[in-house]
């Protein structure tokens, strides 16, 4: 199998003690592409992956890898590899010897073994240090050992369990950039679970946003942040207003009459609700402008309440009348008003969401 | 630190250290005893050192412990770490709970009645299926491995729960199946944790008396049974001088023990 998906997962289920921590999963994963699964904690992204891994047996649904079914093929016969969060490093072995675990277990004759493990050093730059055991490593290299160790065995698979969590903030943006390397180099697909919205905006060429077992959204970053589905989608991927209110038009820009302002704001489209429905209105802060650069078919104005200094940045919450709040993100560089001063505000109708749910 | 404290507590350490460890030391001082009176001094003499290496009677009950202490050590320590493996990895396997108690039933229940549900039990085999023959070496192996073995499991259990889980299924993803994750991966780390059990099992072994003469025949007596033995018809400054070897051999396993523990805790 050549062309086709390298994973495909249809009606995944898996509960715990009667508790569903995936429901009812379907995706495919293409040849070569960085697929990462965002949520919060508990929401079932790690046991896909366990599942996926054959490290879980599921309860209903079906695993295909490379156009084979996996479903109920063990672990070791899977041609997945994994980069585990603890990167459960063989702490009695050392770096060379943890590279070379996995190929060991092919039965690979001793020099290709020392080729293959030459190969991974030089990818992950380890060089001088195959003879140190684990806890001679400093996190970062530790990282790098578990991803060698995982793509030795050349698997078309990747999976890869919260890679950075574990590292601070500076190594993180780093590694990242490392991932990324890697990952074209091999031409491995990734699937990475993560709970930083960030990371997975960085990295993935698709996410699939989960929520209580289930995918939520499932689409490119861009998309996925730009044209979130739900409330919940557009809440957990950066920072969004939302303004409650009915869909008056249901045309291209729409028209929303916004029911604590008592005004009608346009959006993008009606986000396939007809006119009538309840909706909510999700608008970025960073597409919210402040006078004298406001600007927009929306415009409104309010009172500064708070502003937050965020170093390239400045997060300003305006209050609108009506209870309501809107958060702007504007560039440092542009003044803001004190708090308790008046200012107006703006936002195109094409920065506006229309959502149902 | 308040004044009471620095020389209550000291004090309280001292005396503590002097009740455990005086008997000890009066053992080990008297066996360099020229008399042959255990209790009166005449001079210092390494006589009755001499005297136990010409005594065959303490050289065959040492020879008999030894060897009955290596193999219920061994058995002990291959059962006891499978039991601590499936206790802290199995889950929550079918009468897990009986299992443990069972496990762990040797470490409360009273010697005497271990040893005496033993020597019923070699008993009624022995008039069932003709085997154990009389009792002696083997039966003594059984009845030490049978305690020693819930030592092992304990120790080993502890360690298995320290260790990552995540180890064991990093290795059946690399395409390790459960037999090799168990000897690649599991059982080198589980070894200092099953050597710390084995050299346990070993000492209790060397030391029990109670079970020992439960389970021993005619013609297999343990050091233990012979100290005790002897001690009835009198003390001989020889035991004095066996105490003191005997001392000096568990304290140097017990500290080969300990380190190993040592350098694997880091």
């Amino acid at each position: 199998m050549t062309a086709g998906p390298v994973l495909r997962v249809a009606t995944l289920g898996k509960s715990f003690g009667g508790i569903a921590a995936v429901d009812g999963v379907g995706f495919e994963v293409e040849a070569g592409e960085i697929f990462a699964l965002l949520g919060p904690s508990g929401c079932g992204k790690t046991t896909l992956l366990r599942l996926i891994a054959g490290l879980e047996v599921p309860d209903s649904g079906t695993i295909a890898i490379d156009g084979e079914d996996m479903t109920g093929v063990p672990a070791w016969r899977r041609p997945v590899n994994t980069v585990f969060q603890s990167y459960a490093l063989f702490p009695h072995m050392t770096v060379a010897q943890n590279i070379a675990f996995g190929l060991r277990q092919d039965g690979l004759a001793r020099a290709e073994i020392g080729r293959r493990v030459d190969e991974m050093v030089a990818l992950v730059q380890l060089g001088g240090l195959e003879r140190r055991r684990p806890d001679q490593l400093s996190g970062g290299q530790r990282q790098r050992v578990a991803l060698a160790r995982s793509l030795a065995k050349r698997p078309k698979l990747l999976l890869l369990d919260e890679p950075l969590a574990a590292l601070d903030r500076k190594l993180r943006e780093q590694t990242r950039g490392e991932l990324v390397r890697i990952q074209a180099h091999t031409g491995t697909a990734f699937i990475l679970v993560t709970h930083d919205q960030e990371e997975a905006l960085a990295l993935a060429r698709r996410v699939a946003v989960m929520r209580a077992g289930r995918i939520e959204q499932l689409g490119p970053p861009r998309a996925v942040y730009d044209r979130p589905a739900s409330r919940y989608v557009a809440d957990f991927i950066g920072r969004v207003n939302l303004l409650e209110g009915t869909l008056v038009d249901a045309g291209a820009p729409a028209a929303v009459r916004c029911g604590a302002l008592d005004i009608v704001l346009r959006a993008r489209d009606g986000g396939g609700a007809a006119a009538g429905a309840a909706v909510w209105l999700a608008v970025r802060p960073e597409h919210v402008a402040l006078d004298p650069h406001g600007a927009g078919e929306n415009r409104m104005s309010g009172t500064v309440v708070a502003s937050s200094f965020l170093g390239e940045s400045v997060l300003v919450d305006v209050a609108v009348g009506g209870g309501a709040t809107i958060r702007a993100l504007v560039p440092a560089r542009h003044a803001v008003p004190a708090p308790g001063g008046a200012v107006a505000l703006g936002f195109a109708a094409a920065a506006v969401s229309v959502l149902t749910r | 630190m308040t004044r009471g404290e620095r020389f209550v507590l000291p004090a309280a350490l001292g005396a503590g250290y002097f009740f455990l460890y005086l008997p000890l030391a009066i053992v080990i001082v008297y066996s360099f005893n020229e008399s042959r009176l255990v209790t009166v001094w005449s001079g210092l003499s390494a006589r009755w050192y001499g005297e136990l290496l010409a005594n065959d009677r303490i050289l065959d009950a040492a020879g008999l412990s030894l060897g009955v202490g290596l193999c219920a050590a061994t058995l002990a320590t291959v059962l006891g770490t499978l039991a601590g493996v499936a206790m802290a990895r199995f889950g929550r396997f079918r009468a897990r709970f009986l299992f443990a108690v069972l496990l762990a039933a040797p470490l409360v229940m009273p010697e005497v009645v271990t040893g005496l549900t033993l020597l019923l039990m070699f008993v009624t085999l022995e008039q069932v299926v003709g085997w154990p023959d009389g009792r002696g070496f083997a039966t003594l192996v059984l009845a030490h491995a049978s305690f020693g073995l819930s030592y092992v499991a304990v120790i080993v259990q502890a360690r298995m729960a320290m260790l990552d889980p995540a180890l064991e299924e990093a290795a059946a993803d690399l395409g390790a199946p459960p037999a090799r994750v168990f000897r690649a991966v599991t059982l080198p780390l589980l070894l200092p944790a099953a050597a710390a059990g084995w050299l346990l099992a070993f000492t209790l072994s060397l030391d029990d008396l109670v079970i020992a003469s439960f389970t021993s025949g005619p013609g297999a007596t343990t050091l233990p049974m012979y100290v005790f033995a002897s001690v009835r018809l009198g003390v001989s400054p020889q035991v004095n001088a066996l105490g003191t070897v005997l001392v000096g051999f568990a304290a140097t396993l017990g500290l080969v023990a300990w380190a190993i523990w040592r350098r694997t805790a880091r």
